[in-house]
């Protein structure tokens, strides 16, 4: 049996490791031109003639010192776990930067093999690089891919195999640190002889490591009481230890630099030209405005509803009238068809009418994400969120959030600063995720049958204003602090490629779908019995268990407008997926039966007018995440204390912002 | 006959539910999203998902 081969996938963020990784092993893992859209490492097989090759895809690092989380996963895996090559993906287009990690990596001893990505975009800028000389430089092989291309792909693995094997010299050249810090390096790895618990580590890094004051190296070594910076002054070192060495790399990389690569003098690209308009200090968020505006046109008025409207008359007049008719001639009993019928197609069937609009909004989002836009949305929210005092870089998560809380949380391990990680967490459920994009379809086909993509818009607006918001306030209180300082790089423009649009917007209806037959199924199973019986057997809907349930907590909501039992029984069975909200109503409002919005408003009227359901779409927004997002926030902060808090405030929050709505409303006299 | 059938459908129909129902919670209770494909999911790190390349 061969040995298995592991190789780690390292690198900047956006460098194209994760599309390396699928272009290797045939996965799909989602590919994002944004910093941080890998923060867990995932692992794949490849499999070539005679090799079995595990393939380990690492969250992008600039460096591997213990900033962040990411950095953190990055660097314990290549350090902890000894893959057999680590496979350093540098971009091409921008090669002096990413070098940086690279010199890292080469000093943690294990085998490193470059990966130069981009060589497209790299020769499109007039670079022309010297790849034989570099690696000779460098005394590691290098070889030129394409990764998106798959260019190139089959060399390196040919490489990366012969490195296991020691059929390629290889022999790390590293930055020379001058005489004062080599001679301690030296003296360092000279007193990690005979140890064998350090046998798995280099004793240059660990040395290195050391010199740099990196808190997790020193305890390893038990030397926390080392004072280097002491040793600093001994050595009469004009800068702090960490950055002479910095410095000593990008000494050690401009040499190789230049003896490598030629380029043209810096010119405007087509891409600088977009910039200065789109990421304009003051046109750049009203633009946005005007984009994220569009693209609810797109979602509702141009495609979307559209569909929706066919969508919406085949379940509830031919699905439920063939079922209906079918279930009769076979002499099934009337409560099976009322379950069929009324529960499961009306429940289900009334959240999947919607997937038009869901697959509309992810069409349009994973546009402005392929071509670039979405990370300029980072950044110019970077330059108005610094302004109050948050880190920038809380706000990609936040826009992840878009599309689902739970993996947005995650996305908060990029950042360094743990009060700011912890701000980013409880502030993301605020960001509209798409599960509740039916509950508002619903209500604003209903009360705002002209205006629903104004009023959608709105309720995005005010989710972002709110995130902001309580994030300025935990930021003035809970967690006091400077914002950190946040780097980012701007992908080139790209037009989307329709392959990848399709990949997005299938694995997003592909969820929604799956989430539909499985967990909104099953509650529409369970909400039908609740709303049709209770402990003496088959009642009316007002005598039911769950108008009982709803009952119960009916005056919390009341003055906010919508205190009845059915908004309410519908907000607590939407804390297990926000969808349940939209399939609860249906149920109860049997529209099943009733072939269009204006006949669900009509059965709405009792119990919502127009601010009343505004409000509740706001509470919607606002209120308790679901159990997911719940149980994720419980992981990433690994305390109980913040997962109630959050749960707990955000319940608050919703409640009072709410009931500002309604009130305010009613004085104006809405 | 409409009873055996009503019994046979509730059955398949019930069974699926209950246990779609309780996989469902037991999913999302551990911060694995219903519905998440793994790969579509930015971020994704469900503690569920494996590798099956």
């Amino acid at each position: 049996m061969t040995k298995t081969i592991t190789i780690a996938l390292a690198g900047n963020p956006n460098c194209g490791k994760t599309t390396l990784f699928n272009g290797l092993t045939g996965s799909k893992q989602y590919v994002g031109n944004w910093p941080g859209v890998t923060v867990e490492k995932k692992e794949g097989r490849l499999k070539d003639k005679n090799n079995d090759i595990l393939v380990v895809d690492l969250p992008g690092t600039y460096s591997l010192s213990p900033y962040s989380m990411d950095e953190m996963i990055a660097r314990n895996y290549i350090v902890e776990d000894a893959p057999d090559v680590v496979v350093n993906i540098v971009d091409a287009s921008n090669i002096e930067r990413n070098l940086y990690l690279s010199t890292q990596l080469m000093e943690l001893g294990r085998p490193v093999v470059i990966a130069l990505n981009m060589m497209d975009v790299a020769e499109s800028r007039g670079y022309n690089i010297d790849v034989e000389k570099l690696s000779k430089l460098l005394g590691i092989p290098v070889v030129p891919i394409i990764a998106s291309k798959k260019q190139g792909l089959d060399k390196l693995v040919d490489v990366v195999v012969k490195v296991t094997k020691k059929e390629i010299a290889y022999k790390a050249k590293y930055a020379d640190y001058g005489e004062k810090i080599e001679t301690k390096i030296k003296w360092y790895i000279k007193s990690f002889e005979g140890n064998p618990l350090l046998d798995k580590y280099s004793p240059r890094w660990l040395a290195i490591k050391v010199i740099e004051e990196d808190k997790t190296v020193k305890k390893l070594l038990n030397m926390e009481n080392e004072d280097v910076a002491a040793a600093a002054e001994r050595m009469s070192l004009e800068d702090d230890l960490e950055s002479f060495i910095a410095d000593k790399r990008y000494q050690f990389i401009t040499d190789i630099i230049s003896k490598s690569l030629k380029k043209p003098k810096d010119i405007l690209t087509l891409s600088d030209k977009i910039d200065k308009v789109l990421t304009n200090k003051w046109l750049g968020l009203p633009i946005f405005a005007l984009i994220m505006y569009g693209v609810f046109y797109f979602t509702f008025d141009l495609v979307g509803n559209r569909l929706l409207d066919m969508i919406d008359v085949f379940f509830a007049e031919t699905l439920a009238g063939w079922v209906s008719n079918i279930l009769e001639t076979i002499g099934v009993s009337e409560w099976l068809q009322s379950l069929l019928v009324d529960g499961i197609i009306g429940g289900v069937g009334g959240v999947l009418v919607f997937l038009p609009n869901i697959a509309c909004l992810f069409l349009a989002i994973s546009i402005l994400e392929d071509s670039g836009y979405m990370a300029r949305v980072a950044f110019i929210m970077d330059r108005a969120m610094r302004k109050i005092g948050l880190s920038g870089k809380a706000f990609i998560p936040m826009i992840l959030g878009f599309g689902c809380n739970a993996p947005a949380i995650m996305g908060t391990r990029t950042l360094e600063d743990q009060n700011d990680r912890l701000t980013a967490i409880l502030i993301n459920p605020f960001m509209s995720c798409s599960a509740r994009l039916p509950v508002y379809t619903l209500f604003a086909a209903a009360f705002f049958p002209n205006n629903e993509k104004t009023v959608v818009f709105s309720l995005y607006l005010l989710g972002v204003f709110i995130a902001i918001f309580i994030g300025l306030i935990f930021k003035n209180t809970l967690f006091k602090g400077d914002s950190t300082p946040f780097v980012m790089e701007l992908p080139p423009y790209r037009i989307p490629t329709f392959k990848g649009l399709t990949i997005h917007v299938w694995d997003r209806v592909k969820g929604f779908l799956m989430k539909a037959g499985t967990l909104i199924f099953g509650a529409c199973m369970v909400l039908w019995f609740i709303l049709g019986f209770n402990f003496s057997g088959p009642v009316e809907l007002t005598e039911s268990i769950g108008a009982g349930i709803g009952k119960v907590f009916a005056p919390i909501f009341a003055p906010l407008g919508f205190g009845n039992w059915q908004a309410a029984l519908s907000l607590i069975t939407g804390i297990l997926a926000k969808e349940v909200v939209v399939s609860n109503m249906s149920i109860i409002y049997g529209i099943a039966e009733e072939a269009s919005s204006q006949a669900f408003a009509q059965a709405l009227a009792g119990t919502f007018n127009q601010l009343t359901a505004y409000a509740f779409m706001v509470f919607v927004l606002l209120y308790t995440p679901c159990v997911a997002t719940i149980a994720v926030i419980k992981r990433e902060t690994n305390s109980w204390k913040w997962t109630g808090f959050s749960v707990a405030y955000q319940f608050g929050v919703a409640w009072f912002v709410a009931m500002l709505v309604y009130q305010i409303g009613s004085l104006l006299g809405f | 006959m409409g009873q055996i059938i009503t019994f046979v459908l509730a059955a398949a129909i019930i069974g699926y539910g209950a246990y779609i129902l309780v996989k469902s919670i037991k999913k999302q209770t551990q911060g694995d999203c219903v519905g998440c494909s793994h790969a579509g999911d930015k971020n994704c790190g469900c503690s569920s998902h494996k590798a099956k390349y």
